[in-house]
């Protein structure tokens, strides 16, 4: 068991790394240093201007903590299909869950560290003293916290009776919350017992629990949904197979979907609309791309770069939605049903149209604030339209026609 | 004549799977096509409702060929898949929704035919969910609902009763007899041999991309077994002999 995890392991760490060859571009290292170099900077600005007076360091401190924690989850790397294939090799399967447990610690810990270290000055001014064992103390809780969160995951791989045993609520944020109020506001030493004796509680529970009979689905659910984080986060820089698509529903959504009417001549624009706007993989990407334009947009006040960039974020994104296009091809039915094939390109262009109408009309707005001109944020609306009508019209069937 | 399929020769690459095939139904007519896997039952199914082109021969519904009028030849066929497929985006209403758009059809009726159906099978208070969550059973009854309110001429079934709960079994055979009373003629691909012979009132049987004998069951019986052998034997048999030839 222990060897299938190292097997495992390796294999993850295989593919990780190839992911991070493409984050790891040159750009996105420059712009990360850029980045990280700009945030040390002000963070060290900041701080000359901190004293102990201010009554909102101490909760800043215990935020800061409490979001420290979150960072990094267990890690068990479970296959949907072990459920089935390991099923004899339950109670075995023991020695796997603590091999991924110390996997996990030894990710997890030195993050914790460093950022304990990160927040040293920040510490020390909101207490108003530079012991040296006042600050252990702080480092140490983060790692006793992050410790307990791990064990907590490792007991709940099993069937637990107690619902209170299960609950993330009480054991993942209100036991930190808890103890991190007591660490920065009342006594460190009686926060360091408490998370201490809760840490050795969970140990025994779990050596307890450990004959129950495993939550296979929770364990396949917990994993699948880390790893559809890590996914996520290399998909904004390749394409990832792995990611399989997530939909939400977005009640909120449905006035815009209703736009195009139920008739026959708007098959296509009805489910490309909905498509689009459930399918996290685009809406986020447009979403997103709108955001980054718009605040770009609304801070930028020289007038021509504002212009430029409206144009590239418009570009950028009616061209990032035309692979949607093609997406329902493996859908048999869009095959079968009894429509001309030329009207699928004409519900495309319509749904197209109503999307970059909306990131225009918000451009324009944003560009307002920028340029504080009407003259240039008008030329801008006026340009982004052109855009938009070669992009769509004449740019999208061509594009389309060649792939 | 419904369905006319007449020296089809098609397959998904430039191999030919199907050779030569040609096989019918008549109006109101349930047929059954049966074969081993990898016999040619979906190839011919694909061409049938036109995700394959055919190298040669030719497929007519109603006097309409595929290659001549594609939107009003495709506009007779309703089609449920051997595993179901749905889109991630769009909830059970949306499904009906798209196909009552596809297939251009009257809303309120639809509606009234598409309720009753989702109430047979139990999916009535499921409108707002998405189907792809759903299991294997529901998904097959979310494609059933969907071919079902159709005005389809021909309904092309490919294996109907896997996963399907014996009340929902007996719903489909029950809601294929109607459409037969309404003169649509089926094709139904199935491995379940007991159903069909009870069921279907003639069989295409299917081997290595060749017809290799159709009828109903009595001619099959008389041709290929007893008086008391099933279809299942005839099957065996026939299969057996195919392999030892």
């Amino acid at each position: 068991m222990k060897k299938l995890f190292s097997k495992r392991l390796s294999a993850h760490v295989t593919e990780i790394a190839s992911y991070l060859r493409y984050v790891l571009n040159d750009f996105f290292v420059i712009a990360l240093m850029f980045f990280i170099g700009g945030l040390a900077f002000e963070y060290s600005r900041a701080l000359r201007h901190l004293n102990y007076e201010m009554w909102w360091l101490k909760p800043l401190v215990l935020i800061l903590m409490l979001l420290s924690v979150q960072i990094s989850h267990f890690a068990t790397l479970v296959k949907k299909p072990d459920y089935v294939f390991l099923l004899p090799k339950e109670s075995d399967f023991y020695n796997y869950l603590k091999a991924a447990y110390r996997y996990s610690l030894m990710m997890a810990v030195p993050v914790q560290i460093a950022f304990g270290i990160i927040l040293i000055p920040l510490i020390n001014i909101s207490r108003n003293s530079y012991d040296i064992l006042g600050i252990i103390i702080y480092i140490l809780m983060l790692v006793l916290i992050k410790l307990s969160m791990m064990s907590h995951d490792f007991l709940n791989s099993y069937h637990v009776t107690k619902n209170y045993l299960s609950s993330k609520l009480i054991n993942r944020m209100l036991i930190s919350l808890l103890t991190l109020s007591l660490l920065v506001f009342i006594n460190s030493y009686f926060a360091l017992a408490i998370i201490l004796i809760y840490n050795i509680l969970l140990a025994y529970l779990t050596i307890i629990n450990k004959h129950n009979s495993l939550n296979w689905s929770k364990i396949i659910d917990v994993e699948n949904s880390r790893m559809l984080n890590v996914y996520k986060f290399f998909n904004m820089f390749t394409d990832v197979p792995q990611l399989t698509i997530s939909v939400k529903h977005r009640r909120y959504l449905s006035p815009m979907m209703n736009i195009f009417k139920n008739s026959s001549g708007n098959t296509f624009p009805y489910l490309y609309i909905r498509g689009l706007l459930r399918n996290n993989e685009f809406s986020g990407l447009y979403i997103r791309l709108v955001i980054i334009g718009a605040v770009l947009l609304a801070f930028i006040d020289n007038n021509i770069l504002n212009i430029g960039l409206g144009l590239l974020f418009l570009y950028l994104i009616i061209f990032q939605l035309i692979p949607f296009y093609s997406h329902f091809d493996s859908n048999a039915f869009i095959h079968i049903y009894p429509i001309d094939q030329n009207k699928k390109l004409i519900g495309f262009q319509k749904v197209i149209k109503l999307m970059s109408t909306m990131v225009v009309v918000v451009f324009f707005v944003a560009s307002l604030f920028g340029t504080k001109s009407l003259f240039y944020s008008l030329s801008s609306l006026i340009l982004n339209i052109l855009l938009s009508v070669f992009m769509i019209y004449i740019y999208m069937p061509r594009r389309i026609k060649k792939s | 004549m419904s369905l006319k399929v007449s020296n089809l020769v098609g397959g998904y690459s430039q191999v030919p799977v199907l050779k030569k095939v040609s096989f019918d139904i008549k109006d109101g007519e349930l047929v059954g096509l049966i074969g081993l896997n990898g016999a040619g039952k979906s190839t011919t199914i694909n061409h049938i409702i036109g995700l394959l082109h055919p190298f040669s021969g030719d497929i007519n519904i109603n006097g309409v060929s595929s290659k001549d009028d594609i939107e009003k030849y495709k506009q007779q066929i309703a089609y449920i898949p051997e595993a179901p497929i749905l889109y991630e985006e769009l909830t059970l209403k949306e499904h009906i929704e798209m196909t009552m758009m596809a297939y251009n059809l009257d809303a309120h009726e639809t509606w009234n035919k598409a309720n009753d159906l989702l109430k047979r099978f139990r999916l009535d208070n499921k409108l707002d969910w998405f189907p792809s969550n759903f299991s294997k059973g529901m998904k097959q009854k979310v494609m059933i609902v969907c071919a079902f309110i159709t005005n389809a001429k021909l309904f092309i079934i490919d294996e109907p009763f896997l996963g399907l709960d014996p009340l929902a079994v007996n719903d489909l055979l029950d809601l294929i007899n109607k459409q037969k009373q309404n003169g649509s003629s089926i094709l139904m691909s199935t491995h379940v041999l007991d159903t069909a012979e009870k069921f279907c009132d003639r069989f295409v049987l299917i081997h290595n991309g060749q017809i290799r004998t159709e009828g109903d069951f009595k001619t099959l019986r008389a041709k290929y077994g007893n008086d008391d052998s099933s279809l299942n034997d005839i099957y065996l048999s026939l299969a057996k002999e195919e392999s030892n030839s």
